[in-house]
């Protein structure tokens, strides 16, 4: 069983790196690619590639007009961190020719809590002139953007359900990630034809629905959490109450300011990563380099990324000569190096890479430990025991530097627990061995909330109750 | 349209051609009368002739008469079975059995065939497949260079022309759509299993009571 990812978005704390996303709703990996990095020998060389996700790419890269990396780097960038605030992609589109003129014209709208400065910040990176798109220097120096790092008191739902994002990536058949100045083609010229919104015939019924006023019925391409989002963003003000039926989320809670102990401690992006790169078996050699090769790429993606969302960070790097990034980055790039794993099933090379930023467990894991010693010792460790034996593998880390704390496989009972005492600022992330849903019924306010489970992976979140 | 000899067509078609069609399609009695509402509505948005003409149709789709587009025109050109520049009820209904969903598949590759045969030339080529590409680009205001175009063409053809002679014809073809089958995405209409349901007013505002009996006695 290998290790899939889910991307799970928080607000409030910038100190996010953007990682590749990779969904599996149904057990098959896909390869998704964190822009279009590669290396340009001069600042400012025009890159070609016209590869990767189409939703994350920016307008002169579709257009294959030659685009300066950094600049579309902060396209890319604004993309995600309007994932991470909004939960859910700026642009959507099933079909392909429509997704392309919205990126085009940049044509995205925010969701009601975003405040007026950061949909103003978002207008400037998502500008689909590059010429006249905001600039990292002048990014640093954005007064939203500078004011992310403040704790916020807002209660947001965030949304698990990975069907919207799933969809986004569905038409993605990008298996194999090549240099630059290469045109890998990821859809063959039928699926781009039968795009046509004339092939569509249901045209036809949808003009006879609007004579037939017998009941409202609408369709929609728009992913689940963005129609949710925007029947709140509309009912709310007429007083009408949303109830969410069938509807899979979680209910997570920035720290007030007020609660001091916690204010060191904030959620962050977990992620687990793995890309898939078929080959016939007389290729198996070259597919080999070009996933390292890949990989590398992906860290200097990381890194540029890691620039420019960190710039308090960047301002102390200014007058060291070493490897550009904030210290994080370099170390979790290191990291990276360090750990990503190679794997052979099926015909396909699977690159697994582990990427922690940061789960607050220990803090609410101690608190709870007290609280069992006093009160629910032995439901405790009735649950405890449950996942701990099922547990593959532990890594932790520390918060700041991503050192890494131990490693720990087939452990079983409480050793595990031990260790992460002495640690006060431990983060843990678990993948287990069988299937974890029969943990979702024991869910009470009183228990180590998990933060989400897919398949295998297992994150933990802290609670306030235990406060 | 001087030339077009006229065709008077009852106002509802008879029993018996109901029952014929929905005997050789996959629709049931109710539904090719349900469908015949729609016909009737779009047929006579321009003219009110009981036929459809390709100016209605790209009217219907669009919602706006004045577009051309190839795409809708190839499948007007499809529908229009007897050539004639208009589509009659018939050969309408048995066109959109294609896009059932209980529709067979062999039926289906065969029509999306004749829909990517742009010139009737009985095989798929290179320049027709480039002529629709460029024309989807047009559509959604796209612009790719001419390399990328053709790299996509080449990709396409590596794939599904088998014989690598330029073209690809039906044996191809059939291969080609059974591993790809997302180009077959258009080829089926969900909402076409339920279409009684979304035409409530027919049902119960028919003037035709006694035939619906009549129709549930037979069923």
């Amino acid at each position: 069983m290998y290790l899939t990812s889910l991307f799970h978005a928080s607000i409030g704390n910038l100190k996010v790196e953007p990682e590749n996303l990779l969904l599996d709703l149904n057990g098959v990996l896909k390869v998704t690619d964190f822009g279009l990095s590669t290396y340009a020998q001069q600042e400012d060389e025009l890159l070609r590639t016209a590869c990767g996700i189409p939703n994350y790419v920016a307008p002169e890269v579709l257009n294959d007009r030659g685009y300066v990396g950094s600049t579309s780097d902060i396209w890319l960038c604004g993309v995600i961190l309007f994932v991470l605030m909004a939960g859910y992609l700026p642009f959507v589109e099933p079909n392909h020719a429509k997704l392309y003129k919205k990126i085009g014209r940049a044509q995205f709208t925010c969701p009601s809590w975003f405040s007026p400065k950061a949909k103003k910040l978002l207008k400037l990176i998502l500008d689909p002139n590059p010429l006249t798109r905001i600039k990292v220097p002048e990014l640093l120096k954005d007064e939203w953007f500078k004011k992310g790092y403040k704790q916020t008191t807002f209660i947001m739902e965030e949304d698990i359900n990975v069907d919207d994002v799933a969809a986004a990536f569905n038409d993605s058949k990008e298996n194999l990630v090549t240099e630059r100045k290469e045109k890998p083609v990821s859809m063959n010229a039928f699926e781009h034809i039968s795009r046509s919104q004339s092939f569509n015939l249901e045209n036809l019924f949808e003009k006879q629905q609007g004579s037939v006023k017998r009941e409202t019925h609408f369709t929609s391409q728009r992913p689940t959490n963005e129609i949710m989002s925007k029947i709140e963003e509309v009912a709310k003000p007429l007083g009408f109450n949303v109830h969410k039926r069938n509807y899979k989320h979680q209910h997570c809670n920035a720290h007030s300011a007020g609660e001091s102990d916690l204010n060191d401690y904030n959620l962050r992006l977990v992620l687990t990563i793995a890309f898939q790169f078929t080959f016939e078996n007389h290729l198996r050699d070259n597919v080999t380099v070009m996933a390292r090769q890949h990989v590398h790429n992906v860290v200097r993606s990381i890194q540029r990324v890691a620039m420019a969302i960190a710039p308090s960070r960047l301002s102390s790097q200014l007058g060291s000569k070493s490897l550009p990034g904030p210290p994080e980055a370099l170390t979790l790039a290191r990291w990276i190096c360090k750990s990503y794993r190679f794997a052979f099933f099926r015909k396909s090379i699977f690159v697994m890479i582990n990427v922690v930023s940061s789960i607050i467990l220990y803090p609410c894991l101690q608190g709870y430990l007290k609280l069992s010693f006093r009160y629910k010792l032995h439901k405790f460790y009735n649950l405890i025991s449950c996942v701990w034996y099922d547990i593959v593998k532990i890594v932790s880390f520390r918060l700041h530097t991503w050192t890494e704390l131990f490693s720990v496989e087939s452990t079983s009972g409480d050793a595990i627990l031990k260790q992460v005492w002495h640690h006060p600022d431990a983060v843990l992330c678990c993948s287990v061995k069988t299937d974890v849903n029969h943990l979702l019924p024991l869910y009470n306010p009183n228990l180590p909330q998990f933060l989400f489970i897919f398949q295998n992976f297992l994150v933990f979140s802290p609670i306030n109750s235990i406060k | 349209m001087g030339c077009m000899n006229s065709k008077s067509v009852r106002k509802f078609p008879a029993r018996e051609d109901s029952l014929d069609l929905a005997a050789e399609t996959a629709f049931t009695v109710n539904e090719v009368e349900a469908l015949f509402v729609l016909f009737r509505s779009i047929s006579n948005s321009i003219v009110n002739d009981g036929l459809l003409s390709k100016e209605e149709f790209q009217l219907a789709i669009f919602k706006n008469k004045k577009k051309d587009n190839i795409f809708a025109n190839r499948i007007f050109d499809l529908f229009d079975v007897k050539k004639l520049g208009v589509v009659d009820f018939e050969d309408f209904v048995r066109s959109l059995n294609v896009f059932h969903p209980n529709a067979s598949l062999k039926d289906k590759i065969a029509f999306s065939f004749r829909l990517y045969d742009l010139h009737n030339t009985g095989f798929i080529e290179r320049p027709e497949v480039k002529e629709m590409l460029i024309a989807l680009l047009f559509e959604s205001d796209m612009k790719l260079a001419d390399d990328v175009i053709e790299t996509i063409l080449d990709k396409t053809f590596v794939e599904a022309d088998l014989k690598q002679d330029g073209k690809i014809d039906t044996e191809e073809w059939e291969t080609f759509v059974k591993r790809n089958p997302s180009v077959l995405k258009i080829m089926t209409l969900p909402y076409l299993r339920d279409i009684t349901i979304s035409f409530p007013s027919f049902i119960f505002n028919s003037t035709n009571v006694e035939r619906v009996d009549e129709t549930s006695t037979r069923l």
